[in-house]
């Protein structure tokens, strides 16, 4: 029996999923693991502050060696991800990423589907610049210490994966909730009314871990592949795009995340998606 | 560019980028960084749930 790349794709994410959130037996009391594959960082979003959670978020990660006072720059982190990226590209936030997951099933609410305003696309690389490498560096307090920026006003993953069970299961942090959380809370509620109508909202607008990946889809050995000589401009490829982009005129996008639907749905065979410059398409897979 | 042309840009590229990656990993596990993360993660982080 055949199976078809989304199917593939489909597994793979939640084989990841359960992987990296394996440890679900914590959720009721609100325990976090504490055990040393917290010293691996997972190679998409999934906060650290998740009961369930198995491995430490890169973001996060970023954020608390460049904030601490030792430190204002996580080579670890920044060289973990620099490998990821160099391979994969964005095939990480395609296939492994537990929040981009979270966010394609969001998308499947019934509801009227847009496709993103191009110039959001820039605020991610605003958001990565100040909130994840500036202000963990720069502001600090007398100790020296740099609060995680992009944790603390923007991560929706972080509320939704840590704030809302911890909060659920912790009284005394419940009685802790103010104008802060407030604010968070809003921009998780515009994160999933933003992925119920398009898809992937916030790897598209807000992520700074896309981001980076992104940057490297410019180089990254995992790649969009299209041979201009046998596409005949139909734009199905185009059409069926989830993150809106044109493979044929940008096949190095930087949004692309190397899901493969436009290899399934080129009539002509043009589109490969591989390590290769012409891998197997998806009816021969 | 021919596409083995391009190819093999990439692949000397990838190949650079991934020396320097392992350079990088090296250095902040040499540098204690490694016990920074762990110790960030197993604890409550006020900021990710939003109480900062
Ligand atoms: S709040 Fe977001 S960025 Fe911060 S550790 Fe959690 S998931 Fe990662
Ligand atoms: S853009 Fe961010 S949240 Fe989206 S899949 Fe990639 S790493 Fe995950
Ligand atoms: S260009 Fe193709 S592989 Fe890239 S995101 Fe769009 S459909 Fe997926």
């Amino acid at each position: 029996m055949k199976i078809s790349q989304d199917i593939r794709r489909r597994i793979i994410q939640i084989a990841a999923f359960g992987f990296s959130n394996s440890y679900i037996g914590n959720i009721p009391g609100g325990r976090l693991y504490k055990g040393s594959w917290k010293n691996f960082c997972n190679p998409g979003i999934n906060c650290y502050s998740c009961p369930a959670a198995r491995l430490s978020c890169p973001i996060g990660a970023m954020q608390a060696v460049g904030g601490s006072a030792k430190f204002s720059v996580s080579f670890y982190v920044l060289g973990f991800v620099l490998a990821l990226g160099v391979v994969f590209g964005r095939a990480v936030c395609g296939f492994v990423c537990p929040f981009g997951l979270i966010q394609e099933l969001l998308h499947k609410i019934p509801s009227p589907k847009k496709r993103i305003y191009k110039p959001l696309t820039y605020i991610k690389y605003v958001v990565l610049a100040v909130f994840v490498i500036l202000m963990p560096a720069l502001v600090t307090d007398k100790f020296g210490l740099g609060a995680p920026a992009f944790c603390e006003y923007i991560c929706p993953a972080g509320t939704l994966e840590g704030g809302i069970p911890l909060m659920l299961t912790h009284p005394e942090l419940r009685a802790q909730l103010g104008a802060l959380f407030s604010l968070k809370a809003a921009i998780l509620a515009v994160t999933i009314i933003g992925c119920i109508l398009c898809c992937r909202f916030f790897c598209k607008v807000m992520c700074p871990l896309g981001a980076i990946y992104g940057l490297l889809n410019k180089v990254s050995l995992y790649r969009v592949h299209v041979d201009r000589k046998v596409c005949v401009s139909c734009s199905k490829c185009r059409d069926i795009c989830p993150m809106d982009i044109d493979p044929v005129a940008k096949p190095d996008s930087a949004e692309c995340i190397r899901c493969g639907r436009c290899t399934a749905a080129c009539p002509v065979k043009a589109i490969t998606v591989g390590f290769k410059g012409k891998e197997k398409g998806p009816s021969e897979i | 560019m021919s596409d083995n042309r391009e190819l093999k840009t990439r692949i000397i590229i990838a190949i650079i980028l991934l020396v320097i990656s392992a350079g990088l990993m090296t250095a902040g596990v040499m540098r204690g960084e490694v016990f920074a993360v762990f110790t960030k993660a197993v604890h409550i982080c006020l900021e990710c749930i939003g109480l900062g």
